[in-house]
């Protein structure tokens, strides 16, 4: 694909931003290494050959007969006998860490939670689960949350925006209005209600965030929608004959993705922060999900355990400080003023 | 240089930027200027007129502007350049007065024009309370603004443009500078304004006996108000006279070419027998003046006003009249982009009654060239996208069929066919017009709606763009209507003309009858305050 010159000059700005540039590419890294969390922290192995035959206990439901035990249960892979049963005639290959975000740690040294130490690398929290383990499941959903509540905003959001600012009139009128209505709505409370009522899970998160989260784009839209429909440009375009739609997304649309994406990694991080909250107090994923707000709340309940609050907080200002950083280079490369510095 | 001068710019350079990103946008430029005396700077946008008048103010951004240690700027003898800011603060609006082109951004909406006027004055003077209020008035009636007293507690946004310019002048000359610098302060008024306006600098310049610094792109504006005069191009001082030898005898080739640019040419003749293709019967806009809650509003103003008007095949019909008479509306009405009422025939077909839907057929018959070639184009559009994205909408032709048709328009308005895969900001402004034009034709249209389409132009691209429409009228039969404030423009291209004023039409005739002989005093106004 070739890139429009003006463009090509907002990337070049972009990658000049040398903080901006190098925050992206650490945040891809570590989040394409965290949507292979399994392979990373598992309390499964990741291939066993027993008896001549290969098998994927990451990936397939083993029972346990099928590798020699007695039960027809789900195979428990940290059973000492079991896995010397396995060893005996094969070998295991296990991921770096041997436990999932869920394992329960039968043979902790101590009392849970256990300080940081060469099986757990950022120590256990006070259901003796690995917080390493969790930590990486946590940033996934997290990412993965905002993401999807960040992309499923801005559709609603630009969709509503245009219409509004293209319109005008009455359409703007009275969605406005309705904005004004929807925006002083209780989010909070409407979750701690349905929290009461029903289990919520991600999806049922995501749902009710997004009822509440798409008017943030809706504003930056309509405003360039109403300049937009007054310029010359779009003016010709209507005397050609070009079709309503065709007209919004030829020759508006691109003027209002740069608010809306100097906006984005803004609304990321506020959806990160979001969720964290939530899960703090205790409305957000169903118990036992990964989650770093929930490790947020069990550094406050165990402050005796500092290990847990540090790496709650180091994951979180961490994983925030890069998305505000690409932010800012993401701002700057779409400033106008910016890129005419740069010109010669 | 004798020290009789006020002002002395000697050797004058003007850097932008640093190193590789340097940029020399005034190059070695010297001129002066004497007690009492105008000195009318000229040239086409971008020559570095604005910029030297900054200068003198040292209002530049600096540091990313900065001079040569070889410049010099002296006022009074007194150098300018490098003085601290707090010494220029004395010379600002005391000594050395500046007014701007655009009055509704140069004056702050959220103050009255009482308080603005009494700011310069109390920034320079110990007039306080009653005294100060006299002195404020005593300025605006310098100006000749009517009804002064009532004009205290005005915001600008109550004031029409030209009272806006009499405001910025009164400001300027509050404290009775020795040096007033005018940068293009007519530009943006109309014409009739203008020379109220230029009128009014010139009585009160002999009234203070100060010098003037008039910058302009208006050589009639020259013509008559200037002293001497200096020609820049490109950053450069090209010629330097007295303003009667230069229009007598221009030396440098590039002013002989700056005057020699006025739309020349008179229009083509076009059969007798031609048929009328564009008719509009009784055409009104009005716009709700206060729209009250859930109920039809009652206060309109109306901006167009019962208009009649005949459009002939291959006729252009020139409409003339000040900012706000109605003529963009009208068009904007005509073309349908615009909700009027009354009855628009197309070909005999009336179009008034036509949804958005059945009118698109018809689009292809009307099209429009706005003022603005920078703004009519879109910015994230190849040339070759926005010249076929009319053909996309009116036929199914194949891209390659598509592509041989932009092509060919593009070779018609005089551009090269290979830069088509170009963006629009890699034109000049009159490319960019003729690409606007291209868009136009390449639908074969019957007639073009052409709204100020030499106003944002320099004058000698100017006269390029008006040999181009009238050669394209000849060889395609177009039917032009032409909007223009510029009478040289209406006269080098109509046949007919109409004369709006507040939406209504004032007069209306065959163009040569009407410039020749006006029958209505607002004709006649207009035609003797079109400086020549």
């Amino acid at each position: 694909m070739k890139l429009s010159p003006i463009n090509q000059r907002r990337l070049t700005t972009f990658r000049s931003n040398r903080r901006a540039w190098w925050s992206l590419w650490i945040f891809m890294v570590i989040f394409l290494l965290s949507l292979g969390a399994e392979m990373i922290a598992n309390d499964r192995p990741l291939l066993i050959r027993y008896q001549g035959e290969l098998f994927f206990p990451a990936f397939v439901d083993y029972a346990e007969t099928d590798l020699g035990g007695d039960f027809e249960t789900s195979a428990n892979y940290h059973d000492p006998w079991f896995r010397e049963q396995i060893e005996s005639s094969g070998w295991i290959l296990w991921p770096p860490v041997r436990y999932s975000y869920h394992t329960h740690i039968n043979n902790l040294p101590g009392p849970a939670p256990t300080p940081p130490s060469r099986d757990n690398w950022l120590g256990t929290d006070d259901q003796a689960r690995d917080v390493f383990a969790r930590v990486i499941y946590g940033f996934r959903i997290s990412v993965l949350f905002a993401l999807l509540l960040t992309f499923g905003s801005a559709i609603i959001g630009v969709l509503v925006g245009a219409l509004q600012g293209y319109y005008g009139g009455r359409v703007d009128l009275l969605g406005q209005r309705f904005l004004e209505i929807w925006g002083s709505l209780p989010a909070l409370f409407l979750l701690i209600i349905l929290a009461s009522i029903i289990t919520p899970n991600f999806w049922w998160l995501l749902g009710i965030m997004l009822l509440f989260n798409w008017t943030s784009l809706v504003d930056v839209v309509r405003a360039e929608f109403l300049r937009g429909r007054n310029l010359d440009y779009v003016r010709a375009a209507r005397a050609l004959g070009v079709s309503n739609g065709q007209i919004m997304r030829r020759h508006i649309l691109p003027n209002a993705m740069v608010a809306t994406l100097t906006f984005m990694p803004f609304l990321l991080t506020g959806a990160i922060a979001t969720l964290t909250s939530l899960d703090f107090l205790g409305f957000g994923l169903p118990p036992g999900s990964a989650s770093l707000g929930e490790l947020v709340a069990q550094g406050k309940n165990n402050l005796h355990a500092p290990w847990l609050a540090l790496s709650a907080f180091g994951v979180l200002s961490a994983m925030l400080t890069l998305l505000v950083f690409i932010g800012e280079g993401v701002r700057d490369a779409l400033d106008p003023r910016l890129i005419n510095r740069g010109r010669k | 240089m004798t020290d009789h001068s006020l002002l002395n710019v000697e050797h004058l350079t003007v850097n932008f930027g640093r190193d590789a990103a340097m940029q020399t946008v005034v190059r070695n430029i010297s001129f002066s200027l004497q007690k009492g005396e105008t000195l009318a700077l000229v040239g086409e946008s971008g020559s570095g007129k604005s910029v030297t008048a900054h200068a003198i103010m040292q209002l530049l951004p600096y540091p990313n502007a900065w001079h040569p240690p070889e410049s010099q700027i002296r006022f009074r003898g007194q150098p300018l350049l490098g003085l601290s800011d707090d010494a220029m603060n004395k010379l600002r609006g005391n000594q050395i007065g500046m007014i701007f082109q655009e009055p509704m951004t140069a004056l702050n909406p959220l103050h009255t024009v009482e308080k603005q006027i009494a700011e310069v004055l109390k920034l320079h003077s110990d007039l306080r309370s009653e005294a100060l209020r006299k002195a404020v008035l005593e300025q605006l009636e310098r100006v000749k603004i009517p009804d002064p007293a009532s004009k205290l507690r005005a915001y600008p946004h109550e004031l029409s443009g030209g009272q806006r310019q009499r405001v910025m002048i009164a400001m300027a000359l509050a404290n009775k500078p020795d040096l007033l610098i005018a940068d293009e302060p007519t530009t943006a008024l109309d014409v009739t304004v203008q020379k109220q306006i230029m009128d009014l600098l010139k009585e009160l310049q002999c009234e203070l006996g100060m010098a003037m610094l008039l910058i302009t792109h208006d050589l009639g504006v020259v013509r008559h108000f200037s002293d001497r005069v200096a020609v820049m191009r490109q950053g450069e001082l090209v010629e330097q006279s007295t303003s009667t030898e230069l229009f007598r005898q221009p030396q440098h080739e590039y002013t002989r070419k700056l005057l020699n640019s006025e739309p020349q040419g008179a229009p083509l003749p076009y059969p007798s027998d031609a048929q009328v293709i564009l008719e509009a019967q009784q055409i009104n806009v009005q716009f709700a003046l206060h729209k009250p809650f859930l109920r039809r509003p009652s206060k309109f103003f109306t901006a167009v006003n019962k208009v009649d008007l005949q459009l002939y095949k291959g006729e252009t019909l020139g409409i003339v009249g000040e900012s706000g008479s109605g003529k963009s509306t009208l068009a904007m009405a005509l073309l349908r982009l615009q909700s009027s009422t009354g009855d628009i025939l197309l070909q005999g077909r009336n179009i008034e009654k036509l949804n958005q839907k059945a009118l698109r057929p018809q689009r292809r018959q009307m099209q429009v060239v706005f003022q603005d070639p920078f703004a009519s184009l879109s910015p994230r559009m190849t040339v070759q996208q926005i010249v076929a994205e009319g053909l996309e909408v009116h036929t199914n032709s194949s891209r390659e069929n598509i592509e041989t048709a932009v092509i060919k328009a593009l070779l018609e308005v005089g551009l090269d066919p290979d830069a088509r895969h170009r963006y629009p900001h890699e034109f000049s402004g009159g490319q960019r017009q003729r690409i606007a034009i291209a868009r136009a034709l390449v639908l074969n249209p019957e007639i073009i709606f052409l709204d100020e389409p030499t106003s944002a132009l320099d004058r000698a691209v100017q006269v390029q763009v008006i040999d181009l429409l009238r050669d394209l009228q000849a060889r395609f039969g177009l039917s032009y209507v032409l909007i223009s404030h510029d009478l040289k423009v209406i006269r080098a291209l109509s046949h007919h003309m109409l004369v709006m004023r507040a939406g209504k039409i004032v007069e209306s005739g065959p163009a040569e009858q009407v410039l020749q002989n006006p029958r209505e005093t607002y004709t006649r106004e207009l035609l003797a305050a079109s400086l020549g």
